[in-house]
């Protein structure tokens, strides 16, 4: 059932071969008892509080979607279409970046693929301070301030007009690293037999593109898009820390309008918000769906000859130099201000040597009143917890749909097309009723661990139905263990869904502050509450976003193979 | 439910063992970070009842008015007074019994409901102060039109010091205006359309037109409330400030060598008074919490006897500046802020921060109400050098609309 399916993560192209029949498998009551655990979360905190949402803002009829009509709404879903427009920026830049880094040798790759997707794992919270001291207005804290003085100007960056650039730099830089995973993948698999044929065959350039190059990169391009639009449709944190106060009305999106604003608004004109909101994310997902749709399953090898260093390749890999040392400035100027005295680092900036402003005293002070402490250890341990239960719902769930031939073919394609739609869809369109559904338990661990796993597992098992569709099964007995076996040799994928929960729920910002939780425990926030006077607690802020993105880029880096793996190959073998 | 929030976060505490076992602490909500939350936690320190304090930052209206009341504070200090007036943050409030010794003005400002006071006020602040260096042979201009010949520092990223501004224009106008407003300023709409209003506006807009160019508008759009300090303290840029009382500590903290503070109090129009607004932290329990939570609650601001004794540790904090209460004598504070503790001590006249008072839509918080209001104000007359009428005149009319979208 492969080739036509729009599988996500489907970056390689593969031949589906495992034997056409319905081998005889679970029962159907086993079936459903693997299903089940995914199936009743996703239902219970995604798609039954969706719909009542739905229900609530057609509460007299249409009169709710006036909300359309108020200057500000209209102004907050402005910038929701800029955001997601800079989601086609950022594609274009992974493709730009995978096109001159295409020649480049393994090590050489190697090497650019974790600097540009070490950002993606980043908070964007922490993304959002970072680029605001970047681009501080002061000369004497903001480097590119301090570089124009030189030129005899100073630009407010971070004011009217111009915080789009800084958010936006920020934004490319924090997921233009995945999109270059991607095309870089693909641009290698191209199908160069064919290529070299049609070549032979005197086909002029233009037609070669459009014919064999286009389709063949239209699956990865969609792939890409869809995952910078989902990122795009949930930009949230990067605002709330990245602007000062008074601009964040510029940009903020629909979904922080949204969450400044509901209880003004009213439950049907906030629930007809939230709809549209998700509404406008789904239209421009669609393109996506197409093109994921469209993609080609040529089998090529991947392997190619050593390339020679010829001179245009060489020049092309001097331009890699430089982008690289750009994508580490931004985690060079965190570290290096978390180094700084805290007094320091109000009145300058990371760049001056001064010996004796070196010292440990922001993580001191980061550290002084064990509640930074306390947040890190819960954190932890909610994550994990979430990760386990994730893959324990994600995995037999991946399993049965893709072993089990459970569904009707024609059925299978809404099925994906639901999981991707709930894997893109906004916190706020369910937040209020899951809110009042749950009160009872709604600050309780067990709550909030609950809605976390719910909203990652539809990501983890596309991922991991990707990877065991394609693990080989004995054809006509059906082993026992067999479920063993196909999570053995879909483990990459394993490693891939359980890493993206685990940074997904690391870095949440948004679920903690949308369902209402108290703000002790939950990391981010207490990063979040430290930019109230961002400049004057840069130091210590900026020791804690070390210490919190020091965790997940670990993680990335020790399971880095196997995320490779897991993203352009799915299984061991 | 068996792991519930409460028992989890006492985990720390307890090594990551049962976390159930013994007394739990109280738990109290603050909003302060950094400097503010460092010194509060010194006092609490020196609490007879183990704490656990979080900070909630701007969000603790949020946390206040969630939906379950398993997961509130015992305790919250609440810097705007507007959540004691919300409905549905009152209804979880415990009157504070027996009712707590603090001046008539602030216990009356705690008192939603007549006779039942909710909260003890635990800081307040003098927010009609204009800070500049000392001998550089500034006084304070006469009336409020005076401003013009002034370079301003102004941090209009923080929406708060817009609705500062605002507030000791029109109470310096209009004490009668501002009073209605403070009164019933979200179920009548009505009362923002008064000419009052739209004077105090235009006449905000033109000082703010007057003391801010164009680029030095797009730079202050981008300047916390500290770094329009430094501005005037540490780069020398700019000539006043107009900042509360806490201006102090950071004034202390960051100021160039040989720069020393001095203040006068916000101009007055003409021959009137100048006008006095104050702001403050009121600390209040929460209903489920225990005994423990009222006794916090008055061991916070319980009055100190006179004299002083700089081992108690909230004197301690007043004594360094930037900190003042109702229940600590005006003579600990360092003598550049004596006379505005005596101010705030004597306090009849004088107006709370309406911003902070206000509910609903007008309320503040950034990119909402009032601060969103006053922030396109403000970029309309120092970026887009809008006429100051024809951009208070818009200011006016969102205000309006705001507050009837409030009392619809």
């Amino acid at each position: 059932m492969s080739g036509k399916d729009p599988f996500l993560f489907e970056v390689v192209p593969h031949h589906d071969t495992r034997v056409p029949v319905t081998a005889q498998g679970l029962s159907r009551w086993r079936a459903g008892l693997y299903l089940l655990l995914a199936v009743l979360l996703a239902a219970g905190v995604l798609l039954a509080p969706l719909a009542a949402t739905v229900v609530i803002s057609l509460s007299g009829g249409l009169a709710n979607y006036e909300v359309l009509g108020d200057a500000q709404v209209l102004q907050a879903l402005g910038n929701s279409l800029v955001w997601l427009a800079l989601a086609v920026l950022v594609c274009a830049v992974g493709f730009g970046l995978a096109w001159l880094a295409r020649d480049a040798g393994a090590g050489l790759s190697g090497v650019l693929r974790v600097i540009l997707v070490l950002p993606a794992v980043v908070s964007p919270l922490t993304t959002g301070a970072i680029f605001r001291l970047i681009f501080d207005t002061n000369p004497a804290r903001g480097v590119v301030n301090a570089l124009l003085g030189g030129a005899g100007a100073n630009v407010a960056f971070l004011g009217p007009g111009w915080i789009w650039l800084v958010l936006g730099l920020a934004f490319v830089w924090q997921w233009a690293g995945l999109a270059f995973l991607i095309f870089h993948e693909a641009l290698a698999r191209l199908p160069a037999n064919l290529l070299r044929v049609a070549r032979a065959f005197g086909i002029e350039r233009r037609r070669r593109i459009w014919s064999i190059v286009v389709p063949a990169l239209a699956g990865p391009a969609a792939l890409a898009y869809l995952l910078a639009l989902v990122a795009a449709a949930r930009v949230f944190d990067l605002v709330l820390m990245g602007a000062p106060g008074a601009m964040q009305a510029q940009v903020e999106g629909g979904g922080l309008f949204w969450w400044r604003h509901h209880s003004d608004l009213g439950a049907g004109r906030a629930a007809a918000l939230a709809v549209l909101l998700s509404i406008l994310v789904g239209l421009l997902a669609l393109p996506a769906l197409a093109g994921l749709r469209g993609q080609v399953t040529w089998s090529e090898p991947a392997a190619r000859p050593a390339s020679k260093a010829a001179g245009p390749r060489r020049r092309r890999r001097l331009w890699l130099l430089p982008v690289a040392v750009l994508w580490l400035l931004p985690f060079a100027v965190l570290v290096l201000t978390s180094l700084r005295a805290p007094d320091a680092t109000a009145v300058s900036g990371w760049w001056r040597v001064q010996w004796d402003l070196w010292q440990l005293a922001s993580y001191g002070d980061a550290f002084a009143d064990g509640g930074f402490m306390g947040a890190l250890a819960i954190t932890a341990v909610r994550t994990l917890v979430v990760v386990a239960l994730v893959l324990l719902a994600a995995v037999p769930a991946a399993y049965v749909l893709a072993h089990e031939h459970l569904l009707p073919r024609r059925t299978w394609r809404p099925v994906l097309l639901v999981a991707v739609a709930l894997a893109a869809l906004p916190p706020q369109a369910f937040a209020v009723p899951l809110q009042e559904s749950i009160s009872p338990v709604v600050g309780s661990t067990l709550a909030l661990i609950t809605v976390h796993a719910a909203l990652v597992i539809p990501l983890a098992v596309l991922v991991l139905h990707n990877a065991f569709a394609r693990v080989r099964t004995p054809m006509v007995t059906r082993h026992r263990w067999e479920l063993i076996h196909v999570v053995r040799e879909g483990a990459p994928a394993g490693v891939l869904a359980g890493v993206l929960a685990f940074v997904l729920v690391w870095n949440d910002t948004v679920v903690g502050l949308l369902l209402n939780w108290p703000a002790g425990d939950h990391l981010p926030l207490l990063l979040l509450e430290q930019a109230r006077h961002f400049m004057s607690t840069i130091g210590p802020l900026a020791a804690q976003a070390v210490i919190a993105t020091v965790v997940p880029v670990a993680l990335v880096i020790v399971t880095g193979r196997w995320l490779y793996r897991g993203l352009t190959h799915g299984v061991r073998r | 439910m068996s792991l519930s929030r409460r028992s989890f976060l006492t985990i720390p505490a307890a090594v990551g063992l049962a976390g159930c076992a013994g007394s739990r602490p109280l738990r109290v909500a603050v909003v302060w970070s950094g400097d503010e939350l460092r010194r509060f936690l010194r006092v609490v320190k020196d609490s007879p009842y183990p704490v656990t304090v979080y900070s909630a930052g701007d969000n603790i209206a949020a946390l206040l008015r969630g939906p379950s009341g398993e997961v509130t504070p015992d305790v919250a200090v609440i810097p705007r007074l507007g959540l004691l007036y919300d409905p549905e943050i009152r209804r979880r409030i415990s009157p504070l019994t027996p009712i707590r010794r603090q001046p008539e003005f602030w216990r009356d400002l705690a008192s939603p409901v007549p006779g039942q006071v909710l909260g003890a006020w635990f800081k307040i602040a003098h927010k009609s102060l204009v800070w500049h260096r000392d001998g550089e042979g500034l006084a304070r201009p006469p009336t409020l039109d005076a401003w013009a010949s002034r370079t301003l520092s102004i941090g209009a990223a923080d929406g708060w010091v817009l609705t500062d501004w605002f507030e000791n224009v029109l109470l310096a106008r209009s004490p009668s205006t501002y009073s209605k407003l403070f009164s019933h300023g979200e179920s009548s709409p009505e009362l923002w359309a008064t000419g009052e209003v739209r004077q105090a506006l235009e006449q905000l807009a033109t000082i703010w037109q007057q003391g801010v160019t164009a680029e030095r508008g797009r730079r202050a759009l981008t300047l916390q409330f500290h770094d329009s300090i430094l501005d005037v303290f540490t780069y020398r840029t700019a000539e006043v400030v107009a900042a509360p009382d806490f201006a102090w500590p950071v004034i202390a903290r960051y100021h160039a060598a040989g720069v020393r503070a001095a203040h006068f109090r916000f101009p007055a129009n003409g021959g009137a008074a100048p006008p006095l607004v104050v702001g403050g932290d009121v600390a209040v329990a929460m209903s489920g919490g225990t005994a423990d939570a009222f006794d916090f609650v008055h061991w916070l601001t319980s009055p100190r006897p006179p004299g002083g004794d700089r081992s108690d540790t909230q004197e301690a904090w007043a004594a360094e500046g930037g900190f003042l209460a109702p229940y600590i004598d005006a003579s600990i504070s360092p003598p550049a802020l004596r006379g505005a503790a005596r101010d705030l001590a004597g306090v009849r006249t004088g107006q709370y921060d309406l911003s902070d008072r206000l509910t609903g839509p007008l309320a503040g918080g950034d990119g909402r109400g009032l601060w969103r209001i006053l922030t396109e104000l403000f970029i309309a007359v120092t970026i887009d050098r809008t006429r100051p009428a024809t951009a208070a005149g818009t200011a006016a009319d969102d205000l309006v609309s705001a507050g009837s979208r409030g009392s619809r």
